[in-house]
């Protein structure tokens, strides 16, 4: 095979910054994304206890509940590293298996967004995003934060798929690389709305 | 390259939010009906319980049956 040395000569191109371009955009995104998710968080701090009509977090928030959701993300990262390691050791097969778990975990986090938002609003009395200032920035905030972990699993996903083509390997597994930044990322995202939103909102 | 006529860059994506309908709406209506039963938030909380001891488990068990004579690349 003459091509795979080339490929790998044209991934290896020297840049200004000594980093991948591709993986350099991913940091900048991160950190574009970290202010978006600041923004977010504390818009919800600035309304935090100015509703004027209930239910309020201590009503609504079951700590167990979002404890085990958010040990099932945690999980989803360390198993996103062991897929993370197997394709850097090019162990195709090892990589394909731990992505499937961290996709299927990332998925069981948002079915516990599923069941969370349903019972908040069946419950008695409900919380919507137009019952109150605090159902308006929780469901913002939480809301995004699903959309972000639903983006990452069709990542993961399509990753998967991608390996079945051999494209990964040849790439030094750089697209995965790119892929556990974005998903450590929402995992750490998750422990700060987990911290300020959940834990500060039951606190007496 | 194509699969069933729609190209990869498409296809995958597509496969991917049918799994997450599947599996995590699936899931989500579990944790509704538990929640209906006498078990109330508990029956999510053992359920949730389970998958992040049984996922891991399977995944490792999986790796020494599927990919256990996998020999690493040389750098």
């Amino acid at each position: 095979m003459q091509s795979a040395p080339v490929l790998e000569k044209a991934h290896e191109a020297e840049t200004t910054t000594g980093i991948d371009h591709r993986k350099m955009l991913i940091w900048l995104f991160l950190a574009s994304d970290c202010m978006f998710f600041g923004s977010l968080i504390a818009t919800y701090l600035i309304y935090y206890g100015e509703s004027l009509v209930g239910p309020y977090p201590e009503d609504v928030f079951d700590i167990p509940v979002t404890s085990v959701s958010t040990f099932v993300l945690l999980m989803s990262s360390f198993m996103m590293v062991m897929a993370y390691n197997a394709i850097s050791r090019g162990m195709v097969k090892s990589f394909r298996i731990w992505i499937l778990a961290t996709a299927l975990m990332g998925t069981t986090f948002l079915a516990f967004q599923v069941f969370e938002f349903y019972e908040f609003s069946h419950g008695e009395p409900p919380l919507t995003p137009r019952t109150n200032l605090f159902g308006t920035t929780f469901f913002t905030l939480t809301g995004f934060h699903g959309a972000h972990v639903t983006i990452g699993i069709i990542w993961l996903l399509s990753l998967l798929g991608y390996s079945f083509r051999g494209d990964l390997r040849r790439d030094k597994g750089l697209n995965v690389d790119m892929a556990a930044l974005y998903w450590h990322f929402v995992d750490v995202v998750w422990i700060v709305i987990f911290t300020v939103v959940y834990l500060i909102g039951v606190a007496p | 390259m194509r699969i069933a006529g729609i190209p990869l860059t498409i296809f995958l994506p597509l496969a991917s939010m049918i799994f997450l309908v599947v599996w995590g709406g699936g899931l989500g209506v579990i944790f509704i009906l538990l929640y209906g039963t006498g078990l109330k938030q508990w029956g999510s909380v053992i359920l949730g319980s389970a998958l992040v001891v049984l996922v891991p488990l399977i995944g490792y068990l999986a790796v020494r049956r599927f990919a256990g004579d996998e020999v690493e690349e040389e750098a």
